[in-house]
């Protein structure tokens, strides 16, 4: 029944956030930003020739099959994108503020307007260039409108019904969250929550030993001491994921990262994370750049004396450029916001140090 | 301060391992840094807030979810248990 409930509620949520329409191939072109990260797409998928041919403005009579094929895939990923941005709002991203200093100054000093338009852009890229980054923040913003549209509260509340109904409790919970040293606490109520997510584990498996027919057939051959050491052993079940549940209602942010890190613990195996610490060998020096370009000029710009300006400086942007890809497909799929900034970084440095590829 | 000068800075901080420093002069120096780099650094603090706000919150509910699922599928197995039980009792008693 709590299950009927909650799932009714998510897909009311779902249609009241129905996606506009897909553009036309006309409308994409005819957009200067749409028209670039379309010929982002091509290239994702492989068709580079295409992509610069849809750059250049320079399309073929045949290209228009092929590029109406990958429309529809772009105009998908452009109507999730148009979800994603529709709860980007300043007011949304003020409230992501709150509890992060180092944003909330980001953000006093852009403004919420503009960094709220700033972010719709980067989603729309993402969404096209970083499919799996799009992905995770397209599920925590749409979590984040769930939990305040209180569907998550509605589970919680009758959750809480539930055990209240059925008399379960966890007095191990509440004991670990009164301690009153951090790194204590944590221990503790890491052991209880270890301790029930055992029994929860154990619970799942002995419901799913077979169908219902093989199940009830099986206690039909049962004699009578078998059933009552099952019951006692199904009773062991239930207080296992009720002590689990009891866990859950009102639990405070402690708990709720805790619980989140034993439900993904060896299921979700992403690249692992780049931390802060690793940075320290991974950020390079100006000067590196500056040997390369110095290499570079060497090996593949031998009549660099004789370029025109214009030359030079084209010559200079496809250095930038492909310094630039390397760079990102070095840290492909690196996880974690200090990969995040250490490639913004590292973009910047090799940009600003310009005057020095001469 | 150029871009060269500004990541030289905040290498410096990488380099002494100073994270909080390194966050902290992101975060004052945005609007020296080109506009691509400070749309780039600002999404990137965004992205962080929200997995911060957000880490605990699906799961947690996904737990509810199965929980109160299973709690009724170990009900349904409790009946049937009871209604074998029932069944040896009336075969002793015959």
């Amino acid at each position: 029944m709590i299950l009927e409930d909650y799932k009714k509620k998510i897909e009311d949520a779902e249609d009241a956030t129905k996606p506009a329409p897909q553009p036309t191939l006309k409308e994409v072109l005819a957009n200067k930003d749409k028209s670039v990260l379309f010929g982002d797409l091509l290239k994702r998928e492989g068709d580079t020739d295409l992509a610069e041919r849809v750059a250049k403005g320079e399309l073929k009579e045949d290209d228009i099959a092929a590029l109406e094929e990958k429309r529809g895939m772009f105009g998908k990923a452009m109507q999730e994108a148009e979800v994603v941005k529709s709860l980007t709002t300043p007011e949304a991203v003020k409230d992501f503020a709150r509890n992060n200093p180092e944003f909330e100054k980001i953000l006093n000093l852009v403004g919420p307007e503009s960094a709220s338009k700033i972010f719709q852009k980067k989603i729309e890229e993402i969404s096209i260039n970083d499919p799996d980054r799009f992905m995770d923040l397209s599920n925590r913003m749409k979590a984040m409108q769930s939990f305040k549209n209180g569907q998550f509260a509605d589970l919680n509340n009758e959750v809480r019904d539930l055990c209240l109904k059925r008399g379960i409790g966890e007095k191990r919970y509440a004991a670990a969250l009164a301690i009153e040293d951090p790194r204590e606490r944590m221990k503790a109520i890491h052991k209880v929550v270890t301790e029930n997510w055992s029994g929860w584990k154990k619970a799942a498996d002995f419901f799913t030993l077979g169908s219902w027919s093989r199940k009830r057939a099986r206690f039909m051959e049962m004699k009578k001491d078998d059933i009552d050491a099952t019951l006692v052993q199904l009773r062991l079940h239930q207080n296992n994921v009720g002590a689990m549940l009891a866990g859950t209602v009102d639990g405070n942010e402690e708990m709720r990262k805790m619980f989140a890190a034993e439900l993904t613990a060896g299921k979700i195996k992403g690249e692992p994370k780049l931390s802060f610490k690793d940075m320290k060998q991974e950020l390079e020096s100006p000067e590196n750049y500056t040997d390369l370009w110095t290499k570079h000029k060497k090996d593949k710009l031998k009549n660099w004396d004789t370029l025109s300006d214009d030359n030079k400086q084209k010559a200079v942007d496809k250095f930038i450029g492909e310094a630039i890809q390397k760079l990102l497909q070095k840290y492909k799929g690196k996880e974690g916001s200090w990969a995040q900034l250490m490639k913004i970084m590292m973009m910047a440095m090799i940009k600003g140090n310009r005057n020095k590829y001469n | 301060m150029t871009a060269t000068e500004l990541y030289n800075q905040f290498k410096a901080f990488v380099d002494a391992g100073d994270e909080k420093g390194a966050r902290a002069f992101l975060a004052e120096h945005i609007n020296e840094f080109p506009e691509d780099i400070r749309d780039n650094i600002a999404f990137a603090f965004f992205e962080e807030a929200v997995q911060n706000d957000t880490e605990g919150i699906v799961e947690n509910a996904q737990i509810q979810q199965e929980g109160a699922h299973l709690l009724e599928e170990l009900d349904k197995v409790e009946a049937m248990l009871e209604d074998a039980k029932k069944a040896t009792e009336i075969k002793d008693t015959m």
